[in-house]
């Protein structure tokens, strides 16, 4: 991870240091390339010559700071359409099939990417050194804010039925991969925690970690997660079988 | 089993919104550089219990392949990309305070701020949405108007459309309780620094007369 490079150290840089972070190395060097040009300029080689989601989110701040807008608008566009597959996966994970829910949550995601993206306060500065860190912790938490409003049975209704499971190979990595892929959150991470870190569903003890207290739910909450769970996971222990 | 994060060596607050997508970093990297990611996701929610659910859901997308490529989700992800491209064209038409400073012949907001004897921090913080659009002085909005070649509505408008560089971002990242609130007025000009303090004071003073 560096901010200096000399391979094009020619004319002004076009993205300044970070305040706290270092960037990768790789992405300095694609803005390293760019050195000289004017953050309009460099936004639009950037995006013709497919530039790392880092490398574009600096460049969007700099649009944004140097009041370069469209060019700032034309990056979060690129980004937007290298998001919008990851987007649809969240979606799917979390279990929202209506259509309505659908659109209003990925507005909601793609807005709070853009907002972070563009904010000059230092504390979105990471969005340059690991993206998808970054955009999946924002999307993942509207998620879970989602489901959080719902009563439990809304929440386990509204779970869709396991898909099949297909090609199941004997070998444990693949086994765990199959097994997750089958359950919808926040039942995956109940079946994470419980039997795989192997918490308890809930302690007597208000200080022992617990998947009740990790989950922020109770421990009979707990219980119907689990239960659902192994219900979606019959058909993938019948294959195993 | 690390707990190193290296980006930049800065301490990490723990306050502060980006404190969590550090740690969600470096415990990627743990899992990832591990043989063993059960014992790697205990310790880590056990030393940060109220990360533990982050910690929880992004080993579960890992282990899981999330984000392995799936052609049966190229429909969703073409809408989803749809609904960003209208986003941002409804962003991009709304009225801006920046665009408008520069139709006036200022280079930057920093100069209107100037000419209107305010600390650039108050405008900028403004611009951004971090001020509380009831405690300005209506002084302010008549001043602003005029430099801007605006109807104090207009004024109005362009402070409450979307920001470019908004004030609420990472509302959703778990920031601790007021850490994105906005401020009045008053604070900010108390807050921020002034290269012109006979001017802030005339701007406080007007404050004391509404």
């Amino acid at each position: 991870m560096s901010n200096h490079s000399s391979a094009y150290d020619t004319g002004k840089p076009v993205a300044p240091p970070l305040t706290l972070y270092l960037r990768e190395a790789s992405v300095q060097a694609e803005l390293d390339t760019l050195r000289g040009l004017s953050a309009a300029r460099a936004a639009r080689r950037a995006c013709d010559e497919k530039f790392s989601n880092e490398a574009l989110a600096s460049l969007a701040r700099v649009c944004a700071a140097e009041g370069a807008e469209d060019a700032s608008w034309d990056l979060l566009e690129m980004l937007t359409e290298r998001v919008a597959g990851r987007v649809a996966r969240h979606l799917r994970v979390w279990g929202v099939m209506e259509q309505e829910a659908r659109e209003d949550l990925s507005r909601e995601i793609l807005t709070a990417m853009y907002d972070c993206v563009l904010c000059r306060d230092v504390t979105q500065e990471f969005w340059e050194c690991r993206f998808w860190v970054c955009f999946d912790r924002r999307a993942r938490t509207i998620l879970r804010n989602y489901r959080a409003a719902e009563p439990e049975h809304v929440v386990l209704d509204a779970l869709p039925e396991a898909p099949a499971i297909v090609g199941l190979s004997m070998e444990d990595h693949a086994m765990v991969r199959s097994a997750l892929a089958a359950l919808p959150e926040p039942l995956r991470a109940a079946f994470v925690l419980k039997h795989y870190a192997g918490f308890p569903e809930e302690s007597v003890s208000p200080d022992e970690p617990t998947v009740a207290t990790i989950l922020g739910v109770s421990g009979r909450t707990v219980r119907n997660y689990l239960k659902r769970a192994q219900d979606l996971l019959a058909p993938w222990r019948e294959r195993e079988n | 089993m690390s707990e190193h994060t290296n980006y930049g060596g800065a301490a990490l607050d723990l306050s502060r919104p980006d404190a969590g997508d550090v740690l969600v970093a470096g415990f990627t990297q743990a899992l990832e550089a591990s043989d063993d990611p059960a014992a790697v996701l205990r310790l880590w929610s056990e030393r940060h219990p109220t990360m533990a659910r982050d910690f929880t859901e992004a080993a579960a997308a890992l282990l899981g392949g999330d984000f392995e490529f799936t052609a049966d989700l190229e429909a969703e992800e073409r809408e989803i990309a749809a609904l960003g491209r209208d986003l941002l064209r409804s962003r991009r038409s709304a009225v801006l305070l920046s665009p408008r400073v520069r139709e006036c012949g200022f280079e930057r907001l920093d100069d209107v701020a100037r000419a209107l004897r305010l600390p650039p921090g108050v405008l900028d913080r403004l611009d951004r949405g971090r001020i509380s659009l009831q405690t300005l002085p209506a002084a302010l909005l008549d001043a602003l108007g005029q430099k801007l070649q605006w109807t104090i509505g207009e004024v109005m408008t362009a402070l409450q459309a979307p920001q470019m560089t908004p004030a609420n971002a990472g509302a959703v990242c778990e920031a601790p309780a007021g850490y994105w609130s906005q401020e009045t007025f008053a604070e900010a000009l108390a807050e921020c620094a002034s290269e012109d303090p006979e001017g802030a004071r005339l701007w406080a003073d007007s404050l004391d007369k509404t």
